[in-house]
């Protein structure tokens, strides 16, 4: 497994692991008070591992060993491509939806946390589809262990 | 739809070069063995100085290494009575 998949990989855990997590401590916390503080706290603070991944699959010091190359790049290129794409599809169909399910009516009005909670939920959505087209593209490009 | 494909003789040449491993030949060629694997199984088509590079490891011209080959070249070979 080189960098790449290790790294979308990891981006799949932490984010599947935040929304669990936020899911399960806002959802308790709801039933137990009636309204959810730490939960909300979770989201960003689980997402801050993100920021972790450049010390977790630092480049090894001093070998000569290659580890990206021209297919690396062209893998990664094509994944953020097709993220990009999907993000924006999902975008304009879920900005419909909203107007269709909150913003239909004269007296009609969409909560103001969600445009950022869209834009959030977008990135992540990016990331995710990002992640998953790494793993398929280098799963259809050979195995390890073949000589 | 012409079904395009570039065949290769890498596996081959890697036995006939003393057996050279797929590490050997990646770090000849400056590309991860991943890479390697999955030319050699057709999965990828190498850039023009990847196959290049690769050609040079072997001391033998491009043509020798890849070859191209579509559902006209099959044909037009095959004759026209095939």
């Amino acid at each position: 497994m080189n960098r790449y998949q290790k790294l979308a990989w990891f981006n799949l855990i932490v984010i599947t692991a935040t929304i669990l997590i936020t899911t399960t401590a806002i959802a308790i916390e709801l039933h137990m008070r009636g309204y959810s503080t730490i939960g909300w706290w979770c989201f960003p603070a689980i997402l801050a591992l993100l920021k972790f991944k450049p010390f977790m699959f630092k480049k090894p010091q001093g070998q000569d060993k290659v580890i990206c190359d021209e297919r690396d790049t062209l893998i990664v290129k094509r994944a953020s491509s097709f993220a990009y794409t999907t993000f924006w599809w999902v975008f304009i169909v879920s900005s419909f939806a909203v107007h269709i399910f909150m913003g239909m009516g004269p007296k009609s009005s969409v909560p103001t946390i969600t445009l950022p909670l869209m834009a959030v939920g977008g990135a992540l959505f990016m990331v995710i589809v990002c992640s998953v087209a790494i793993l398929v593209q280098y799963g259809r490009g050979g195995k390890d262990g073949e000589k | 739809m012409a079904k395009n494909e570039v065949k290769n003789q890498i596996r081959r040449l890697r036995f006939e070069n003393g057996e050279m491993t797929q590490q050997q030949l990646a770090d000849k060629a400056g590309v991860t063995r991943q890479t390697i694997i999955a030319i050699e199984s057709g999965k990828y088509a190498p850039s023009l100085p990847l196959a290049f590079k690769i050609a040079r490891t072997f001391g033998k011209p491009i043509e020798d290494i890849f070859q191209y080959e579509d559902e006209d070249s099959q044909s037009s070979a095959a004759g026209p009575d095939a």
